[in-house]
């Protein structure tokens, strides 16, 4: 028996989350939506609003799952990697939570927090399998052995998959978070439209930011009138490029780890067509799939919770002078 | 009674604990700007050398600013999670008054806390002790040559910059930083007259809000 609350807080959205004997019972996100007029996250904004957050978030969770403050076993929050600001907010929330009821804490990875989210509804991945970790902030093809035993096979060498829909969903002048603005324009686009070049990264290796060159240099040479006339066209032809370039690195991770069962996480994974060709892929190497639940493939503390299980299960704590880490290490 | 405050405002970070209006124990966050990493380990400590738990605690005490954003988020956060299972209540000390505490003066004084370039945050308790709050303000001829005719005395961090840009015979206390035991001259007063914070609700005193022009691109 054992109830953990999980506490997220790496960039915009404020979660917390209960695990309780084995299963998620309540999962709250607050999104910051002041963002949007911006752009993009602004790191002091965001903290501001997580430490605004925080007290009634947790709280609410709580009540949804039902429980008592006595009622938990541990407090499980995210380390890393993220915005340092948003980052101590959750960190020092979750420490001080965690001596006032004198019980431990556990720092979670968030990218390590995003595979094991497969573990939170079924069907669940056996282990070891292969997971493709797309996200706004990173782009990962990890080799996952066990819950706390995972090896790094490749990852982005600049911009992250989520990134570079953002990016390029700005070029076509599509509002901040471009990703879901530019997979809703694409619906009645041609992906074939416009070609753009797969980057010749070494190895299981990712690229984005040489595409995002071309489409800019590319639009910078069109008359005033393109975009309004081609812009579903163009907005498809972009997506199946970011598509395939993340389908083909995962076909040769595939190939070299002879994996039988492939994973899609992170937030990117709601996308559509990816998901299509995640599902076309698998079926093609006689591989099973799997992709967790919509809530639990962008930044939630639902993930937090089920990683902070699995770690304070093999009794892996978290000291009271650690500090939140914005560049943890996987 | 026991109360913990705790001082996270600038980069001398520190935590008392008091019985009733007693200090207990001081103990300062060493290193600069190592809160994040110091604070709980601190309070710990306090709790372990006194024999008390959480429950034991009967308010918290923190520095509401100006100061250190990043400084104060971190003695909120870990306070909103400290006192939030057991409803204890939390009490938000201004760092100028606290800086007041320290010279022993509240009258005359003019604390100022650097926030970066020309710009101070501070406040100032007049010949009258009256005060307008805390304020933004900008070191120019205008507003020094204001202060250089009711010459008070100065306190807070932004003393050193003033003076370097602004050489004056002023009245200097020495004081630059507040410390945890400081803030008790506020915090007892807030406790006696149950002036306590929303927890769900409650951010420190920024002076300024997050502006910032809306994207052009």
């Amino acid at each position: 028996m054992s109830t953990i609350l999980g506490i997220e807080s790496s960039c915009d959205d404020t979660s917390a989350a209960v695990w309780k004997d084995g299963k998620i019972v309540s999962n709250v996100v607050v999104s910051q939506e002041i963002h949007q007029k911006w752009g993009g996250v602004i790191p002091e904004a965001a903290s501001r609003n997580h430490l605004q957050n925080i007290a009634p978030v947790v709280k609410e969770a709580m009540d949804q799952a039902g429980c008592e403050w006595t009622d938990l076993s541990a407090i499980a929050f995210t380390k890393g990697p993220g915005l340092m600001g948003p980052l101590l907010v959750g960190g020092q929330f979750a420490k001080g939570l965690a001596q006032s009821l004198n019980i431990p804490l556990v720092g979670v990875n968030h990218m390590k927090a995003h595979i094991l989210a497969h573990l939170i509804e079924d069907p669940k991945p056996d282990f070891p399998f292969l997971c493709l970790t797309v996200s706004g902030g990173h782009t990962q093809l990890v080799w996952v052995r066990s819950s706390v035993e995972m090896d790094v096979l490749g990852e982005t060498l600049d911009d992250a998959a989520g990134e570079a829909f953002d990016k390029m969903a700005k070029l076509i002048g599509l509002p901040y978070p471009g990703g879901p603005h530019l997979q809703k324009l694409a619906e009645n686009g041609n992906p074939k439209s416009f070609s753009f070049t797969i980057p010749q990264t070494p190895g299981l290796q990712f690229s984005f930011s040489g595409l995002k060159t071309q489409v800019m240099v590319f639009l910078q040479k069109q008359g005033p009138g393109f975009l309004s006339e081609n812009a579903a066209d163009f907005a498809a032809s972009i997506q199946f490029t970011i598509v395939e370039i993340l389908m083909r690195k995962l076909k040769k991770a595939m190939v070299e780890t002879q994996a039988k069962r492939i994973a899609l996480a992170g937030g990117v994974s709601a996308n559509g067509p990816l998901r299509l060709a995640f599902q076309e892929l698998a079926k093609h190497q006689h591989c099973e799939a799997y992709i967790p639940a919509f809530q639990y493939c962008t930044d939630n503390a639902g993930m937090i919770a089920c990683a902070g299980f699995e770690l304070w299960k093999s009794g892996i704590f978290e000291d009271l002078s650690s500090s939140s880490d914005p560049r943890l290490k996987f | 009674m026991f109360f913990l405050l705790i001082e996270t405002s600038h980069s001398k970070g520190s935590i008392s604990l008091f019985e009733d209006s007693v200090c207990l124990e001081e103990t300062f966050l060493e290193g600069d700007f190592k809160h994040a990493e110091l604070l709980a380990v601190g309070v710990q400590g306090l709790l372990n050398r006194h024999e008390l738990d959480a429950e034991k605690i009967s308010a918290v005490g923190i520095s509401d600013g100006p100061g250190s954003y990043t400084g104060l988020r971190i003695g909120a956060s870990w306070a909103k999670g400290f006192c939030l299972p057991t409803s204890t209540p939390l009490i938000a000390c201004s760092e100028t008054k606290a800086l007041m505490a320290a010279t022993q003066n509240h009258q005359n004084v003019l604390c100022i806390i650097d926030a970066r370039r020309m710009e101070v945050f501070g406040e100032w308790m007049d010949e009258n002790g009256n005060s307008n709050g805390t304020q933004a303000w900008i070191l120019d001829e205008t507003l020094v040559t204001e202060w250089q005719k009711k010459n008070p005395n100065l306190a807070g961090d932004g003393v050193d910059k003033l003076m370097e840009n602004f050489p004056f015979p002023w009245k200097d206390s020495l004081i630059r930083y507040a410390d945890s035991r400081h803030l008790f001259h506020e915090f007892i007063q807030k406790w006696e007259s149950k002036q306590f914070e929303n927890i769900f609700s409650y951010e420190p005193n920024y002076v300024k809000p997050v502006f910032l022009a809306p994207s052009k691109k």
